[in-house]
């Protein structure tokens, strides 16, 4: 009986990072800026991609893919608002990968969308080991989840673009500081933006829209290039 | 579950890998792990025990390599980041210490290079 050793140095995750560069690839082509909103159940992350909707879907075309495990809960209610939402099912996975946002992609007319928003799985660990294609990586983590939640996932603080630390209205009625968890995310990512934020406070919303304005005109102006 | 699917994805590889090599089995497969992702070592393991089962892979022994990154410094100071987990003979098994390191020479923070891969590095056929 012969042995023989095969050296075969494929990377299992750098596979996914090619298939993402091609999505990403895809959505240059057609202008589109894409985001990953990455944080745990319950953090706010629908509802703040509702908000973006209802205050930027009269300037943009937007368009938004709602990964879930199995419902569909979350891309009923961001349909309701009349914007394009391609629902993802993951079945056994924790988060979004490449793979399922190249086949998503292909439901959306790319040509008539500047912003793509891509809702991950309700999860602060995995969605860290993958990306999707976009050019911005947002984490939303709310002060109901306790303010030692950054500390405890730093890697999803690492690489990521901005922080959002949501419900700042809910921080004294659970007894968390906001910004404990600001000078946390910064301890880790010393130039990541921070935003705090609460549906109830326009102005914190407001900062948040005009941070995406401002990306997204941009993504536009390389389109007319 | 992260693992079993990973897992999933490597043995589809093994399998195609051993039949484009008429293999007749499988002795071992060697994956590289690196220690600033997400998976778990000993998870990974026991989905890739459980799913050689039935196929050209039977058997086949698993050897995990965990892949460390390396610590980097603007001053130009480098060190291999397996020296962090090591106090005395106690291991340290944990994503953090490799995030907040002072350089020894100049202070500064230093930066983790690699270790986010995972890898099928070998695997060991008989023909």
């Amino acid at each position: 009986m012969l042995m023989h050793v095969i050296n075969v140095g494929h990377d299992v995750l750098k596979a996914n990072d090619k298939l993402a560069a091609k999505n990403q690839k895809l959505l240059d082509k057609n202008g589109v800026l894409a985001i990953n909103f990455m944080g745990a159940i319950g953090s706010g992350k629908t509802t703040i991609i509702e908000k973006t909707v209802e205050n930027l879907g009269d300037k943009y075309r937007l368009a938004v893919i709602a990964g879930d495990v199995i419902a569909d809960m979350d891309a009923g209610r961001i349909a309701k608002l009349g914007v394009t939402t391609i629902p993802v099912n993951t079945g056994r996975e924790c988060h979004l990968d490449a793979k399922l946002v190249e086949k998503a992609l292909k439901s959306i007319d790319l040509a008539d969308v500047d912003i793509l928003l891509m809702e991950n799985v309700g999860n602060l660990i995995c969605p860290a080991d993958y990306k999707l294609g976009e050019h911005l990586r947002v984490v939303v983590v709310s002060v109901t989840e306790g303010d030692d939640i950054v500390l405890k996932h730093p890697m999803i603080f690492k690489h990521t673009d901005i922080a959002i630390i949501h419900k700042k209205d809910l921080a004294e009625a659970v007894f968390a500081s906001a910004e404990k968890m600001e000078a946390d995310a910064r301890h880790l990512n010393p130039d990541i933006p921070v935003l705090k934020t609460s549906i109830h406070d326009a102005q914190s919303m407001d900062k948040w829209f005009s941070t995406i304005s401002s990306m997204a005109d941009k993504c536009r102006e390389n389109r007319k290039d | 579950m992260h693992e079993y699917s990973l897992a999933c994805e490597i043995m589809d590889n093994v399998i195609s890998i051993a039949e484009e090599n008429a293999a007749k089995g499988v002795n071992s497969i060697t994956v590289g792990v690196g220690r600033l992702t997400h998976v778990n070592p000993d998870q990974i393991m026991f989905c890739l025990e459980t799913l050689r089962e039935d196929n050209v892979s039977k058997g086949a022994q698993i050897i995990i390599n965990e892949i460390y990154p390396e610590m980097q410094c603007e001053c130009g100071f480098c060190e291999d980041g397996k020296k962090l987990c090591f106090v005395d003979d106690e291991i340290i098994d944990d994503i953090r210490t490799f995030l907040d390191v002072q350089c020894p020479q100049c202070g500064q923070t230093m930066h983790a290079s690699g270790g986010h891969e995972l890898v099928i590095e070998s695997i060991d056929i008989e023909q």
